[in-house]
């Protein structure tokens, strides 16, 4: 609750972004770059993420195994991501070690991309890409997003291709890695309990003489294209549905409302899809959600269905989806509100939960927002809210959708 | 550092309760946890206490599922409930002032659940739905039948149950399996947050201690043991999963910590052993891992890799080659390094209420006795590096199982 943010910035352009929680003693940590999918030439598709994966095997002090060695003698947990918008590294440890941290995370963010490690990495990335297709769940919503997004950068996919990925070079990674890895589009974050003179000092010693690039994301927002994609697999048991309508970004004064809006059509439990589809045993899964990007959004469904129920599901979908127009009930979307308050005043007390949080709101260009402020958004949400987003950002136009599994057609 | 101790009560009806104060939290989280799951199913009706577990909330004789989920949520509690083989569990997490609202609500269903007919005819259709997701969830699904070949039944079932045994289940037999199990007997209850422990008891003692004994006491932990099994099951997927399973040194046993470091020293962080092997030094897979899991009767180890099918008998040997290494080089660099991991995730885990709960309540079912984060840094620091060839001695990792799931058998698999 007692959060507060603060920042600085070195001469280089990289921004230092802080948040104190003081009950805790532990701190997550780590850098935000601003690149992803979206920032890959198409030839390069994946390399983003390949490149996230480089970023642990070496460095001109460290080699791959002094670098786990290293991270591992900190007994930090530790992971990244990469997304349509960015790259993340982090570190949760005590708070005592977390300028050992600083120190190890700045230095994978200038690796070496060792030549002798590119290939074994390249096998990693083709066998990740392998278990994701075993994971038709998980998959859906890079595809979702390659259909509603087709033909701009935003449409392109996180993981690459075999094909994509298979034949980046290193020297192509490198020239990508100059330009993007630079500390004007890089973000270093702490949140949690941690001492911020010492965190600044690590700071500008280890990241100070990097180089800034000006690189630069100029991009027109992408423009939302509705369609009708059935992936046939016949080896899915499932048929995988999604389906997605415009939403504002992550930054838009409307994106707590389309957010709770979300929750209520469909959170994972008591909500209208809850009851009118999982609770009649017709779907596993039917679930609401809101995708905030920094320059569009997209209102989300998605459901996991019996191929012989789909018909049945996706009219309870459109028909649930049609009510809302008629007006949302008042006390539901009240409960709505008191869980995702109280889901933030948990997750508040959590540093990696509030570090991804920062994370959001840097990849999305969204200002640092308190806890307080987050709440105070939640609680602004009204039916009459609701229904002035619904005028803005209607859901009863054409979908994306994309449906994968066994059916050719739906 | 955490100074608190877990503090121990028993509630009038013989409830056992444990709680942690954690000043300043925001949240309280409360663990129930009932000593029956899938193995007190009868055979021909696997899938029964999971059916329970998702019927639950769905009824008392003054409401209806609705008005219960919409009282839970009028509070914003996060809600979470599992069925295992020896456990049925329910989580809650909340704000402290919403506590005591919070009890009562669950006193009031696992006191008076009614399990409508109708209820449960949709959560029998829910539970032949979640087994048919399963099966596009080929890294899950490998390891419940690692879990079913390794340890038979009843030790070994899947909790979901199977499709004709879940059809046969009638409502009846949900309202008989709960009325017979369910009693303060066998409930434990962890709890963990920003509320004082006095506060805590007292509002546990006022929710639940007006519960009339009744039921069976939990009777004595079932041993497990693992067969000597190999099973492939054909899939078409991308690529082959495989899931092992050996046994390891119980909780409670001198040996538990060591198990706990060879574990470690396998896997769980970037410079363990199949990490290194596997992954970073062969490109073999994106996922390998190996796991500790307790039952009450014994330790397990689980350990699974995913790979493309024609690399698949490499990565399979790479694994066995990393297992059996273990009870013959563990250096004390890696000892030392193990402990640093382990303690790291303690010491980090150990400010948040739900992870607290979740070891305290281990611990209280598992040996009897919840530990606090430095009981737990103390055992991991007292194993010399003698203890873990010797621990390898006493469990070794065969007999072990291996389930395969993908285009084809390994070679192992085909001798």
């Amino acid at each position: 609750m007692q959060s507060t943010f603060s920042t600085h910035a070195l001469d280089n352009g990289l921004q230092l972004v802080f948040e104190a929680i003081p009950r805790i003693n532990s701190a997550a940590l780590g850098f935000y770059v601003h690149t992803g999918s979206r920032d890959e030439p198409a030839n390069l598709a994946g390399v983003s993420h390949f490149l996230e994966h480089m970023c642990f095997k070496g460095t001109a002090s460290r080699d791959w195994r002094q670098l786990s060695l290293d991270v591992d003698d900190l007994g930090a947990m530790w992971n990244a991501y990469t997304w349509w918008e960015g790259t993340a590294y982090f570190h949760w440890v005590q708070s005592e070690r977390a300028a050992n941290s600083a120190e190890i995370l700045a230095d994978m963010m200038r690796s070496t991309l060792p030549e002798d490690q590119f290939d074994v990495e390249k096998k990693v990335i083709l066998e990740e890409i392998a278990m994701y297709r075993d994971r038709p769940d998980a998959l859906i919503i890079d595809e979702l997003i390659q259909e509603a997004f087709a033909g701009h950068p935003l449409g392109q996919s996180v993981l690459g291709t075999e094909h994509t990925v298979g034949s980046i070079s290193r020297e192509q990674m490198s020239e990508y890695f100059g330009d993007r890895y630079a500390p004007d589009n890089m973000s270093f974050i702490v949140t949690g309990r941690f001492d911020r003179d010492e965190m600044i000092r690590v700071a500008d010693v280890q990241c100070g003489a990097w180089k800034p690039s000006e690189a630069a994301r100029e991009q027109a927002a992408p423009e939302f294209r509705p369609c009708r994609r059935v992936l046939e697999r016949p080896n899915v048991i499932r048929e995988h549905i999604a389906m997605a309508y415009p939403a504002p970004c992550e930054s838009d004064e409307w994106s707590a409302t389309a957010g709770l809006l979300s929750h209520y059509l469909g959170a994972a439990t008591n909500s209208r899809l809850f009851w009118s589809v999982v609770q009649q045993g017709l779907a596993d899964e039917a679930s609401a959600d809101f995708y905030g990007f920094s320059d569009t959004g997209l209102f989300y469904v998605y459901a996991s269905v019996d191929p012989k129920n789909v018909s049945q599901v996706l009219e309870i979908v459109r028909r649930e989806i049609d009510a809302l127009k008629r007006g949302v009930d008042e006390e539901a979307l009240a409960r709505s509100r008191t869980r995702q308050a109280t889901a933030l005043v948990i997750g508040g007390e959590h540093g990696l939960r509030r570090f991804s949080q920062v994370v959001g709101s840097l990849s999305t260009g969204t200002p640092l927002k308190t806890l307080e402020e987050e709440l105070a958004e939640i609680d602004a949400v009204t039916p009459k809210r609701v229904a002035e987003y619904l005028e803005r950002y209607p859901l009863d136009g054409e979908a994306a959708m994309v449906a994968l599994g066994p059916l050719t057609s739906i | 550092m955490h100074p608190v101790e877990p503090q121990r009560t028993t509630l009038n009806n013989g409830i056992e309760v444990v709680a942690e104060s954690m000043p300043g939290a925001q949240s309280v989280v409360v663990a129930f946890r009932f000593g029956f799951g899938a193995k007190d199913d009868p055979a021909d009706r696997l899938g029964l206490a999971w059916v329970a577990e998702e019927t639950l909330l769905k009824g008392t004789p003054t409401r209806d599922a609705r008005s219960i989920y919409d009282a839970f949520d009028s509070l914003g509690v996060r809600r979470g409930s599992a069925t295992a083989v020896e456990f049925t569990e329910f989580q809650a997490q909340l704000l402290p002032r919403h506590f005591r609202e919070g009890l009562r609500l669950f006193a009031e269903v696992f006191r008076s659940a009614s399990f409508p007919d109708e209820q449960v005819e949709v959560t029998k259709a829910l539970a032949l739905e979640e087994l048919k997701r399963l099966e596009d969830n080929p890294t899950h699904q490998v390891m419940y039948m690692a879990y079913q070949a390794g340890l038979g039944d009843p030790m070994g079932r899947n909790p979901l149950g199977e499709a004709p045994t879940i059809s046969a289940i009638d409502p009846s037999d949900v309202r008989g399996f709960w009325r017979r199990l369910c009693g303060p007997q066998r409930l434990l209850i962890s709890v963990a947050g920003g509320l004082k422990a006095e506060e805590m008891f007292s509002a546990l003692e006022e929710a639940f201690g007006d519960w009339g004994r009744s039921g069976p006491a939990p009777g004595n932990p079932q041993p497990v043991s693992v067969a000597d099994r190999s099973v492939h099951r054909p899939k078409e997927s991308e690529q082959a999963h495989i899931g092992i399973l050996f046994e390891a040194a119980p909780r409670g046993h001198e040996y538990y910590y060591p198990a706990q470091l060879a574990v470690s020293v396998l896997s769980g962080s970037g410079s363990s052993r199949l990490f290194t092997e596997v992954r970073e030094k062969r490109g073999l897979a994106y996922s390998v891992s190996a796991s500790y899991r307790a039952r009450r009767g014994g330790g397990l180890i689980a350990l699974y890799a995913g790979t493309t099918a024609e690399r698949a008998d490499e990565t399979l040997s790479v694994c066995r080659r990393e297992v059996g290494r273990l009870a013959e080089d563990v250096t004390q660099a890696e000892l030392d390094r193990a402990k640093t991991v382990l303690k790291g995730q303690l010491f980090t885990t150990g400010d948040l209420p739900e992870g607290r709960v979740g070891s305290m309540m281990d611990g209280l079912f598992l040996d009897g006795r919840p530990r606090s984060i430095h009981q737990i840094a103390e055992g991991i620091d007292g194993v010399t590096l003698d203890r873990v060839p010797a621990c390898l001695d006493a469990f070794p990792p065969s007999p072990a199982t291996l389930v395969t799931l993908g285009p084809r058998a390994l070679d192992v698999q085909r001798t």
